[in-house]
């Protein structure tokens, strides 16, 4: 404990020291403040002016102004120096060593920013003492070596107001022999002086006597007493020439210790009293302490019992007035230790926070970037899609239009026998009329000849007749053919007057000769119930015929479907009716069946769907039946079937 | 052509006494007048009677009245509801003695409505257009 008090005299003395040379700065100083230019001048004023007070209040009171104004006008140098003011006032003045700390941290970062290499190194010497002194020498060294090399690779020199023109390393070297010192490591510390020695640093043109002093008490530490008491030796007149009282008071205390450790009492005493009469015990307590000690237990090993007593009960009563001093200290660096603790705490607390919320950050970051990937190859997907889904639907069109025409073909293949069979038959009557006429007209020719004008007139009638009959079937033919031709015509055709049960009458025979002609074993009884005031309605003939086709089609196929399964007394029938509504008509087509299965009723209408055998049916006709009838003309097509009884298609188309 | 043999038309020569029908079966209305045209000779000269029915059905119920009477059917195989060939099957499954001759007369001359018509016990297989000057030679020689 009284050797950490070495350093800290040597910042004190220091400060003191610019304090007491620089008292005729003041009026300048506080010109310049007066002059309220609110400038760097005026902050640095206040900085100086902070560091001449001898009272804590105002040397608070200048140093929080210049802070205020620093920060008002953004000196951020001028603002390093004012926490760096605060921290020594902290430290140094208040023993509030976690302020201290804090405020050298605030000083260190922004010298940082600003790249001021003097003020780094500065603060971190700064704050290697306030480590040492409460005993966490691994930051003390650790502070004591960065400024050390900072210091000496740019040659740092300290401020005014911190280590007054000095070489930072060769301080900052006897920092770290100090350190080593209070952790018994003597080797390591004698190493250190000796550079900071090396490094021959001067004060007022002769050597600094200091860590010549720091050697010789290494050396005394050691049992090198000859070797001490040389170096203690070499120092004082150093100490002298540099004016530094105070350090010759140390050496003296040094070398008191020294002969005390050597038995020379008298000389220990003699070294010992020097130092006890030149110092004040409230401020130099440490040397003073020590040097009282000294004499006493000199003067108890010299038997001399009565200034034994005295000068032990002087050291306690002094040492009592410390301790309860360091009492203080302890304890409040036990609430600083904690209050330490916790700003670790915070601090990893912010860290671990901040790394979070950068984990947090990047893994955000990362699902975006993976969303806008999934996104990115979506919309390419969905481009390639796209145009797969248009080459698909462009060759699905043309599909279709060909499976139309196709069904359309179908449909005329299974017609092309029962066409054939219905011209067959007109022109049968063409054929034979046309014979009857000739005869006819020759019989007639033998009449007239005769002069047998009743029979003539009869015989003429009969042509006028036949010659009507092979009109009528001469045309009959003809609409056959332009019904096929209709029929079989791929372009949608246009909505026209049309008498549905012409054109139903006409599918049904073209569909009944047609299933006559591929199976000459098929019959089945055919019923019409057509409504005579059913009146013209518009619609597409060929597409209505075409649907009018496929029911009658089917209907035949599955009423010849159930006659083969040789039901007792079964009739195959199919019924083909209209029926005219108030504002509708309704064409129905009726077979009695085997019905429709519950389980393929839904299906039905749609594409390719097909009860039939492969190869007998497209399976379009219903489908495409149903889009004739309700997107081709607005209308409906209704099913309704009783398994085993049979099925009924109707069809209901709007009049308007 | 025909296939009716000699004894057979013996057979039906010695019905003749009796007056003689020839029932025409097709679902054609005109085929009616086309017969009354193209026999009208022979209609007027009473050498042959027709009676028309325009459906298998009309067929069945006219050859009820016309019981006692010799008849020669000429019927279409292609009629909707009761076919020509269903007519057949009646005719030679109810009037067994004696049968009347029943001639098949179809659109189209394809083989395998010959080959039933022939099972099922035809007379003879015409095919539209009709002959008619065959058909009245062969009438003739059956009704005379």
């Amino acid at each position: 404990m009284t050797k950490s008090k070495i350093a800290i005299a040597l910042c004190l003395f220091i400060i003191n020291t610019i304090v007491a040379q620089n008292q005729p700065i003041v009026d300048s100083l506080k010109t310049i403040i007066n002059l309220q230019k609110q400038d760097t001048t005026e902050v640095n004023a206040l900085v100086y002016l902070s560091i001449q007070q001898t009272q804590v209040d105002s040397a608070f009171q200048y140093v929080q102004q210049g802070l205020l104004l620093a920060k008002k006008i953004n000196y951020r140098k001028g603002e390093a120096d004012c926490y760096l003011q605060i921290a020594i006032i902290n430290y140094y003045f208040l023993n509030d060593f976690s302020a201290g700390i804090q405020n050298y941290f605030d000083a260190l970062k922004i010298y940082g920013d600003i790249n001021y290499t003097t003020g780094v190194a500065e603060t971190h010497l700064m704050l290697q003492g306030l480590y040492r002194q409460i005993g966490d020498y691994k930051n003390a060294l650790k502070h004591a070596f960065v400024s050390q090399q900072l210091s000496e690779s740019n040659n740092v020199a300290g401020r005014a107001f911190t280590f007054e023109g000095h070489r930072l390393s060769p301080l900052a070297l006897a920092e770290i022999a100090e350190t080593y010192i209070q952790m018994h490591q003597l080797d390591s510390a004698e190493f250190y002086i000796r550079k900071s020695i090396d490094q021959n640093e001067l004060f007022k043109g002769s050597k600094w006597n200091f860590p010549i002093y720091m050697l010789g008490t290494i050396q005394n530490l050691k049992g090198d007493y000859k070797g001490a008491l040389a170096t203690f030796r070499s120092a004082i007149p150093l100490a002298i020439q540099n004016e530094f009282f105070h350090d010759t008071l140390q050496i003296y205390g040094g070398m008191s210790t020294l002969f005390k450790n050597t038995k020379e009492l008298d000389s220990a005493i003699y070294y010992a009293k020097m130092v006890t009469e030149s110092s004040d015990p409230n401020r130099e307590t440490h040397y003073w302490l020590n040097s009282i000690n000294n004499i006493a237990q000199s003067y108890k090993l010299k038997g001399n019992i009565d200034s034994t007593l005295k000068y032990t009960e002087y050291f306690h009563h002094v040492k009592d007035s410390i301790f309860s001093r360091n009492k203080d200290r302890a304890v409040q660096n036990i609430g600083f230790n904690e209050k330490l603790k916790q700003q670790e705490i915070i601090s990893a607390q912010a860290k671990y926070k901040s790394r979070l919320q950068l984990y947090v950050f990047i893994a955000g970051l990362l699902v975006l970037l993976l969303i806008i990937g999934i996104l990115w190859h979506n919309t390419r997907e969905k481009q390639k899609a796209k145009s797969k889904i248009e080459k698909a639907f462009s060759e699905l069109k043309q599909t279709q239009a060909q499976l139309i025409q196709s069904e359309k073909m179908a449909s005329l293949g299974e017609l092309t026998a029962g066409i054939a069979h219905e011209i067959q038959n007109p022109l049968n009557f063409v054929n034979n009329f046309s014979d009857v006429n000739k005869e006819l007209l020759e019989e007639l020719n033998e009449e007239i000849q005769k002069g047998n004008f009743d029979e003539v007139k009869a015989l003429a009638k009969d042509v006028t007749d036949n010659e009507e009959k092979i009109i009528f079937h001469g045309k009959r033919a003809d609409a056959i053919v332009k019904g096929m031709l209709q029929h079989s015509r791929a372009g949608s055709g246009e909505k026209e007057l049309t008498d549905l049960n012409v054109l139903a009458d006409e599918y049904l025979r073209l569909a009944y000769h047609g299933l006559r002609a591929k199976d000459k074993t098929f019959n089945a009884n055919i019923k019409t119930h057509f409504d005579e005031g059913l009146g013209k309605v518009n619609v597409v003939p060929q597409d209505i015929g075409r649907v009018i086709l496929n029911l009658i089609t089917n209907a035949f196929y599955v009423v010849k479907e159930k006659g083969e399964q040789k039901h007792e007394g079964y009739a195959p029938t199919v019924t083909v009716a209209t029926i005219k509504k108030k504002d509708k008509v309704l064409l129905s087509v009726k077979d009695n069946g085997n019905g429709i299965p519950k389980k393929v009723q839904d299906k039905i209408f749609q594409p390719f769907f097909s009860t039939k055998p492969t190869g007998e049916g497209t399976g379009l006709g219903l489908s495409m039946s149903y889009d004739i009838v309700t997107k081709g003309h607005g209308g409906t097509l209704q099913m309704e079937t009783i398994e085993g009884q049979g099925t009924e298609f109707t069809i209901e188309l709007p009049v308007k | 052509m025909s296939y009716l043999s000699n004894k057979r038309i013996n057979q039906l020569r010695t019905r003749n006494t009796y007056t003689m029908k020839i029932l025409v079966v097709d679902d054609e209305q005109d085929v009616k007048i086309l017969f009354q045209q193209r026999f009208r000779k022979e209609i007027r000269n009473g050498d042959l009677q027709f009676v028309f029915a325009f459906s298998g059905e009309a067929a069945v119920d006219m050859l009820k009245d016309l019981e006692h009477e010799a008849v020669l059917i000429l019927s279409d195989i292609n009629m909707p509801g009761m076919s020509g060939l269903d007519l057949l099957k009646f005719i030679k499954k109810e009037y067994v003695k004696p049968p009347p001759v029943v001639m098949m007369i179809t659109a189209y001359g394809d083989e395998e409505n010959r080959s039933n018509s022939k099972r099922l016990g035809a007379d003879d297989f015409l095919t539209k257009p009709l002959d008619f000057k065959s058909l009245k030679n062969k009438l003739k020689d059956i009704a005379l």
